[in-house]
C-alpha cells in the first residue's frame, strides 16, 4: 500500500532500472502513435544513427502491435486488480542498446503453440531464421485479429538475440505472457 | 477507370497508381495496425486494373520500413501482379528500391524476389 505516493521514489526506481517508458493499460492505436512519436523525439535527442533508429522502431512496432492484436480483455473474468493488466516497458540498457518487454493475457489454449513457436525461433541460426521467415511469409494468412503470424520471427530476426519469455498461469482459462526483446 | 492516389501519413505510405501509365508506386513507411484495411482499396484497384492494364506495368516500391502485417499485404500485391502478368495483357516488372547500406530492406526485396515469379529488380538508391 502506498498511502503517500512518492514520484521521487518511483522515478528513482525507474531510473535505476533504466526505464524510459512504462505503460499499463489498454493498447489503442492512438496510444501507439503517441509512443512512436515520443520515442522518435527521444532518439533524435540522443542523436541515434538512422539505421539504428530504424531497427529500434521495427522491433518496437512488432512488439507493440503484437500486444495490440492479441490483448485479451479480462474484465469480469478475473478478480479485481488482475483485470486489465496489459503493458510494456522500454528500457535503455546502455548508451546504444535497448530492450522492450511486453505483457498481456492470453488464453491458456494458445500457450503451447506460442511457446513452441518461440522455442523454434530461438533454436534457429540467423540464416535459418531468414529462411523460416520467408517460408512463413509465403504461406501466411491473416488471423481474425489482423496479425500475419510473423511478428515473433521478425523480432528475433531483427534483434539477433534470443527472445526471452515467461508464461504465468492465472486461472484455468488465462495465462500471462511476458516477452522481452533486446535491441542491440 | 481512374488513378489511385492515397496520400502518405505517419504510418502509411504514399500510393500512386496510374491507370494509363501503368506506373504503380508505393513510397514511405508502412506500419499501420490494420494493414488489410489500408491496402483494401489497393487490392480492389489492381483487380479492376487487371481487366484492361497498360501495355507495360511497373511497380515501384520504395519503402523505408514496414511492419509484418504490411509485408503480407505486399506479398498479396505481388501475387496479383503475377496473375496479371500471366494473363499476357501487360508486361509487369517490379522495381524494389532500398537505400544503399540498408541490408534489411535489400533482404526483404530478395525474399519477395524468391516468392513471386515476376521480373523483380533490386535497385539501390543513394
Amino acid at each position: 500500500m502506498m498511502s503517500n505516493p512518492s514520484a521521487y521514489k518511483l522515478l528513482h526506481q525507474m531510473d535505476a532500472d533504466h526505464v524510459i517508458l512504462a505503460y499499463n493499460g489498454n493498447i489503442s492505436t492512438e496510444l501507439l502513435d503517441a509512443v512512436y512519436s515520443m520515442l522518435d523525439k527521444y532518439l533524435e535527442g540522443k542523436k541515434t544513427e538512422l539505421d539504428k533508429k530504424k531497427k529500434i522502431f521495427q522491433i518496437l512496432i512488432e512488439a507493440l502491435q503484437n500486444i495490440f492484436h492479441h490483448q485479451v480483455s479480462l474484465t469480469g473474468d478475473v478478480e479485481g486488480d488482475k483485470a486489465g493488466i496489459t503493458g510494456f516497458i522500454i528500457k535503455s540498457i546502455d548508451e546504444n542498446s535497448y530492450s522492450i518487454t511486453t505483457g498481456n493475457y492470453i488464453l491458456v489454449n494458445n500457450v503451447e503453440k506460442l511457446k513452441e513457436k518461440i522455442d523454434h525461433v530461438n533454436s534457429l541460426t540467423p540464416e535459418n531464421l531468414r529462411i523460416y521467415y520467408q517460408q512463413s511469409l509465403g504461406k501466411s494468412e491473416f488471423s481474425e485479429k489482423g496479425g500475419a503470424g510473423l511478428g515473433i520471427i521478425e523480432m528475433a530476426k531483427k534483434s539477433g538475440k534470443k527472445l526471452d519469455y515467461e508464461f504465468t498461469p492465472i486461472d484455468e482459462k488465462h495465462s500471462f505472457f511476458s516477452l522481452s526483446v533486446s535491441i542491440p | 477507370m481512374s488513378n489511385l492516389i492515397i496520400d502518405d501519413s505517419i504510418k502509411t505510405p504514399l500510393v500512386s497508381f496510374g491507370f494509363s501509365t501503368g506506373i504503380l508506386e508505393i513510397k514511405g513507411k508502412s506500419i499501420p495496425e490494420n494493414s488489410v484495411e489500408f491496402y483494401k482499396p489497393v487490392f480492389e484497384w489492381l483487380d479492376n486494373y487487371s481487366q484492361s492494364p497498360a501495355p507495360q506495368t511497373e511497380m515501384k516500391v520504395c519503402l523505408e520500413y514496414f511492419n509484418t502485417s504490411s509485408s503480407k499485404c505486399l506479398l498479396d500485391i505481388f501475387r496479383r501482379l503475377e496473375t496479371i502478368n500471366l494473363s499476357g495483357k501487360t508486361k509487369v516488372i517490379v522495381s524494389w528500391f532500398y537505400e544503399t547500406d540498408d541490408e534489411d530492406m535489400m533482404e526483404a526485396g530478395e525474399d519477395y524476389q524468391a516468392l513471386v515469379k515476376i521480373p523483380f529488380e533490386l535497385k539501390s538508391t543513394i
